[in-house]
């Protein structure tokens, strides 16, 4: 039986919107087909009314491209979201991951990979800037952007007639989490505007004197300009070897530099004032009217079908100094809630390592780790062995990004044969993994394809980098974990700002976020159970209540070096300066846990 | 856009008052039916071909199993160049002939930690019933401890091999199905057949 044969009808829909950077959508106006019956809704914004003029219940199909602008314009519009949702961009995403898109992921790419009539796509550029442009609009302008919203319909139809036989129950779960993402997308993160606007408005003003600051006396820039032989000087002064290019010269890309700053703490100021430099294009911030930082998540744009939203918009962007600007409004807290050790535990429920397993639940697999390669004994603590434990979780780490023994040498700092040897460990301490490991990359090459859970594939071309492919079942079903943790959060009420790689940072109220921490953690729980078939991971959380911001320890040095600039150029309003990155520091819920049961700031 | 017509937005205590959304609806999905395996050790439909069977005693530093299947306890005659660390089984037409170069070993089928298969040859006693201390100490570890994850070390004082045990409960190795498979690729190219082989010729100072 076809998935379209479980539903009475099936609406496919299209509108269009306005939504500058920041904003929610505005919907301009709908059109709608049933396919079955032909009955056709057109509607201009005015028309639109308090429900859905089809129905959405649980025995009709919403089908759309990219579902998460319609659902957003549902919630615009205050109408309940459907209760069924298949996004044939997700779809066509899952069909040809991994394969060679001509014309890209959007709907005239996918019309044009199936051999599909197309729309002139100079008709839908100047009928999307109409839409980008805004009101008010005349007659004739109202009837293009109708015009142009039923051709979409009319594409989806012929698109979702060449791709039905491929669909899946398992379509729906997708169509899920677009939902989802338009309900985080809907709330967004909330940010500290003043100060944001002040960054933007000081922002040239101060980059000599944060060069100065950060860069100054270690010699490594000239002007605005990153000194190579400064660097080189530096890092002999440092007694750090870096990595170098096949022609001798010093790597300083930002992989290398986020490798480096992982093994040498003092790189980590230079990597984020490289990337202040010459990334940040703070205005690009996508800040809304409600100072909010709201953007596209992008869902399934990446391999592995996690989510890829852009950097420059988003407030987790590279720059981690940045993410100072989160900041709950008044009497509101924010909790970042993160799978702990996701990768690892993914890795042993899946794999059923039963070694790896324990190490799991132990609550400190690197630990664990060490001990069964017989470097720590068994009453060894985090603290009585950390230096041990460091050495070995970088190795649970490289294993887990497939690193090889020089790279885990340069990330760790020591020297390949003991690379080697912890490599091996690894490999002897967890024998099934490897095995599972190994026959996962087999099976994809023999199969030429590979997936999770639920059905999340990536498919194996020639070019395609066997890491990558033994990493895919950690990424890729922590991807269907994380969806299905934003599916039951949002659904249960939870406001849900954004998810973060394996991370969902969640709002409240102050004096109830300890309730919505553990609500939150409930259904990242599940999540993981549902995914790793009963295995459940747990996750910890930091809480940051107003007038504290949200701050991630790396950017720490950086945001109270730059705020402190910026307020000695230019004084806040009420002339009190910006308040520290965390006034005091994020609570985690076990700190909450003894200070209240209900977890209030 | 303000949203505070909304009916659902009144009665979900979780929402403030900044124009937040109704919560999705639930999902009944039954997301058991749903599930793709990912047991790709059973899916991926390859086994690994074992090339190479070393025969030699596992090292002072490898955790290792021996089998407790009688299948996997050969005894062979054998010739060992001790300078080339070589044994070679003597075929039953050629032992009269090489009366006095063979001894009587034991073939103990041993897999490493890591899953690699060996032959531990060790040294059973001769006719006159005699053995070292070294060997009987080899033998009682196969007597006493097949089946179980064990490393060992050299104890000089008493001649003997010591033996050490994990603490923590190790998962099983997976044997190969065959012992005699492994003997074959362990003995390829080294059993004696007739006078006319290099080792017998060796033995014998033949060019």
């Amino acid at each position: 039986m076809s998935l379209l044969d479980q539903f009475r009808e099936i609406w496919l829909v299209d509108f269009e919107f306005h939504a500058p950077p920041g904003h929610r959508p505005e919907p301009l106006c709908l059109v709608a087909l049933e396919l079955r019956t032909g009955r056709r809704v057109a509607l201009w914004r005015d028309q639109l009314g308090d429900r859905p003029p089809f129905d959405t219940g649980p025995d009709s199909l919403i089908v759309a491209y990219y579902a998460s602008a319609e659902c957003g314009c549902f919630l615009a519009l205050g109408w309940e979201l459907p209760a069924n949702v298949l996004d044939l961009y997700a779809e066509f995403r899952c069909e040809t991951c991994g394969r060679y898109v001509p014309s890209g992921n959007g709907l005239l790419g996918a019309l044009a990979y199936y051999g599909l009539p197309v729309m002139d796509a100079v008709e839908k550029t100047a009928m999307r800037d109409l839409a980008i442009r805004g009101g008010p609009y005349s007659a004739e302008e109202r009837t293009a952007l109708l015009d142009y919203c039923a051709s979409d319909v009319r594409a989806l139809s012929l698109l979702l007639d060449r791709m039905e036989a491929g669909l899946h129950r398992r379509a729906l779960l997708r169509g899920r989490y677009m939902k989802a993402a338009a309900v985080m997308e809907w709330h967004g993160i909330p940010f500290d505007g003043d100060a944001w606007r002040r960054l933007v408005a000081g922002w040239d003003g101060i980059k000599d004197r944060l060069i100065q600051e950060i860069g100054g006396s270690l010699g490594i820039y000239r002007g605005r300009t990153f000194s190579q032989e400064g660097f080189a000087r530096w890092l002999a002064k440092e007694d750090i070897t870096w990595p170098r290019l096949d022609s001798g010269a010093l790597a300083l890309d930002d992989d290398t530099f986020k490798l480096m700053a992982a093994a040498y703490p003092q790189v980590a100021p230079i990597r984020e004032l490289r990337t202040a430099l010459s990334q940040l294009r703070l205005q690009e911030l996508s800040v809304g009217p409600d100072d909010r930082n709201r953007t596209l998540l992008s869902a399934y744009r990446s391999r592995t079908g996690r989510n890829q939203p852009s950097n420059s918009r988003f407030a987790f962007g590279p720059g981690t100094w940045i993410r100072g600007l989160i900041r709950p409004p008044p009497d509101r807290a924010v909790a970042y809630i993160d799978w702990a050790q996701q990768e690892f535990g993914i890795a042993a429920a899946l794999s059923g390592d039963p070694a790896m397993i324990r190490a799991y639940q132990s609550g400190d697999p690197y630990l664990e780790f060490a001990k069964l390669a017989g470097a720590a004994p068994p009453d060894a603590t985090k603290a009585s062995h950390k230096a041990i434990r460091d050495q070995y979780k970088a190795t649970v780490l490289g294993t887990q990004y497939c690193m090889g023994p020089f790279t885990l040498a340069e990330r760790s700092a020591i020297s390949v044969s003991e690379a080697n040897r912890l490599l091996a460990a690894h490999r002897r301490s967890f024998p099934r993994f490897w095995r599972w490991s190994d026959a996962a990359v087999d099976y994809a090459t023999l199969n030429g394809r590979i997936h999770t859970v639920f059905g999340w594939t990536q498919h194996v071309g020639p070019f395609t980098n066997p890491r990558s492919l033994r990493n895919f079942p950690m990424q890729a079903n922590g991807a269907e974990i994380l969806r299905l943790a934003c599916c039951y959060a949002t659904e249960a009420g939870i406001q849900v700002c954004a998810p973060v790689h394996d991370a969902l940072l969640v709002e409240g109220p102050a004096g109830q976020i300890g309730e919505v921490v553990r609500a939150t953690q409930a259904c990242m729980r599940r999540a993981s159970a549902d995914v790793l078939g009963g295995f459940e991971l747990e996750s910890d959380a930091k809480i940051v209540c107003h007038p504290d911001r949200y701050m991630d320890d790396r950017g720490r040095a950086m945001w109270t070096t730059v705020m402190r600039l910026l307020d000695a150029d230019t004084p806040p309003a009420d002339g009190r300066g910006t308040p520290p990155a965390g006034g005091s520091p994020a609570q985690s819920i076990k700190e909450i846990d003894v200070v209240s049961p209900l977890g209030a700031c | 856009m303000n949203t505070t017509n909304n009916p659902n937005t009144q009665a979900d205590p979780q929402i403030d008052d900044i124009g937040l959304p109704p919560s999705a609806p639930r999902s009944e999905m039954d997301l058991k039916g749903l599930a793709l395996s990912q047991d790709y050790t059973s899916m991926a439909s390859v086994k690994k071909a074992i090339l190479k069977v070393p025969i030699l005693k596992p090292s002072a530093q490898t955790w290792f199993q021996i089998s407790p299947e009688p299948a996997w306890q050969i005894r062979v005659p054998v010739v060992e160049l001790k300078e080339d660390r070589e044994h070679y089984i003597v075929a039953p037409d050629m032992r009269d002939e090489l009366l006095g170069e063979w001894i009587p070993k034991l073939l103990t089928g041993v897999i490493t930690k890591q899953g690699t298969v060996m032959f531990w040859p060790i040294r059973l006693p001769g006719q006159d019933g005699k053995l070292d201390t070294w060997n009987e100490s080899a033998l009682e570890i196969v007597r006493s401890f097949a089946g179980r994850w064990i490393r060992m070390q050299s104890n000089r004082e008493s001649g003997a091999y010591d033996v050490i045990e994990p603490i923590s409960e190790l998962p099983p190795p997976e044997w190969p199905a065959d012992p005699q498979a492994m003997l074959k690729i362990a003995f390829r190219g080294r059993i004696i057949t007739s006078a006319d082989h290099p080792v017998v010729r060796q033995l014998r100072g033949a060019a």
